[in-house]
């Protein structure tokens, strides 16, 4: 009895001090992973507007210029992210929207940026994947990336037509994918083309 | 494959021979048996998920290593202070909840102020609440030792996984990526990067190549001993 006594109070006593341990310790950090990830999701979208940033900045720093120079909305299914620049009166001369989709692991998460007629790539960056790494992992790679610059969303008919495709990519509607990630490339174009979907919505 | 127990006679030469000091004498023959003959990784093939999953870089395997130390030496040392008031048929979910919340910690301090590397690193520093090496010396060395040999055990047990996976994060890095902590050294020029290394079979060949290292290296000083 006695014997069983210790060992619950023994437990008790040790569930009691690790717990408390824990949440300390979760209160303490949780400020500082909350600026992380909302710093990691500026960087990204800073990065596809085209704003110059200090690569190694802090969460306040990049918040700064966050602040000053993006504008955020929210348009349909997206988070659209205009750069307004200097001057806030000024017509928005490039949006970034957030874009999700399957991948092969687990969900894509990236930003797009977006010409003003909305349909014209600038720039795309994956920041959140589970894609092997060396091979689908490939897709937050500049050299993949840089591809989409200036390609389309949609066709002329307004039907989303991107495509990635294995090799010899032509015209303002297809992108080279990555050998050995075929199912990563076919799911980043299944993306783009929700993507273009999903503005069509917002546009009706 | 498991610890030998430590022959007296043997380890007297360690602080010198004088049988006192900061662990009676035994510190030096308790870091080499832990780090060396007995290496967690290369000779008891423990531990070996984290070892094959986190060094395709050679900073990510210094982190992971420096975690792994800092868990294996804390949570072993706290165990040892509680051995004896410990009751045993809790013993087990007690260092298990002890281990798990030096992880905890080591993981909040990663995710808080190295955001970078604990993404890269995912799930494996939460997953060293499994890891063997750290239960295996707990139950092995840290309930029967006083804390402050079980702080010289876990070190060793750190210092000897935080090595191996340093070797196999260096070969990984620089054939798989031509890099070394980041910095260029074999020019993409010249050296086409060995995909393989980058992937899972690279760390299994590195991993293999390493143990049967290990084996050849201590055959050799058994028989010359």
């Amino acid at each position: 009895m006695k014997d069983n006594l210790y060992t619950l109070g023994y437990a008790i006593a040790i569930g009691t001090i690790c717990a408390g341990l824990l949440t300390a310790a979760a209160e303490f950090s949780a400020p500082f992973r909350e600026a992380n990830q909302r710093a990691d999701e500026m960087r990204n979208i800073l990065a596809v507007l085209e704003i110059p940033f200090e690569p190694r900045a802090s969460a306040e720093e990049l918040t700064a210029v966050f602040d000053q120079q993006v504008r955020q909305e929210t348009k349909g299914a997206m988070d659209a992210y205009f750069l307004v620049g200097e001057d806030p009166q000024a017509k928005p001369e490039l949006v970034a929207v957030n874009v999700v989709g399957r991948g092969l692991w687990g969900p894509i998460r990236g930003f797009v940026s977006l010409e003003p007629d909305w349909d014209t790539i600038r720039q795309v960056a994956f920041h959140d994947h589970n894609e092997t790494p060396g091979l689908g992992a490939e897709i937050s790679q500049a050299s993949f990336l840089d591809q989409f610059r200036g390609k389309r969303l949609t066709d002329d008919d307004g039907k989303p037509a991107l495509q990635v495709v294995a090799s010899g990519a032509e015209g303002p509607w297809q992108v080279d994918g990555l050998s050995g990630a075929t199912i990563t490339c076919d799911r980043v174009g299944d993306l783009m083309r929700d993507l273009a979907r999903k503005i069509q919505e917002v546009r009706e | 494959m498991s610890t030998a127990p430590l022959d007296p006679a043997a380890t007297a030469e360690g602080c010198g021979g004088c049988g006192k000091g900061f662990c009676d004498g035994k510190g030096r023959a308790i870091f080499k048996e832990t780090s060396w003959t007995s290496n967690p990784v290369a000779v008891q093939t423990l531990g070996i998920c984290p070892a094959l999953a986190v060094t395709t870089r050679l900073e990510n395997s210094l982190v992971m290593g420096a975690a792994m130390i800092f868990v294996c030496v804390g949570s072993t040392f706290m165990l040892s202070l509680l051995r004896h008031t410990t009751p045993r048929r809790i013993r087990l979910i007690a260092s298990v909840a002890i281990i798990a919340t030096f992880v905890i910690l080591i993981d909040q301090f990663l995710q808080a102020f190295y955001w970078e590397m604990s993404r890269q690193l995912g799930p494996y520093v939460g997953l060293i609440i499994t890891n063997c090496v750290v239960l295996g010396r707990a139950e092995a060395f840290a309930m029967q030792n006083k804390p402050q040999l079980a702080f010289v055990d876990a070190l060793a047990a750190g210092i000897g996984f935080t090595t191996i996976l340093a070797i196999v994060g260096f070969f990984r890095e620089l054939l798989g990526e031509g890099t070394l902590l980041g910095y260029v050294v074999l020019h993409p020029d010249w050296y086409t990067k060995n995909l393989v290394m980058v992937l899972a079979p690279g760390a299994f060949v590195v991993m293999g190549f390493l143990i049967a290292l290990f084996n050849w290296v201590q055959q050799k000083d058994v028989q010359g001993s």
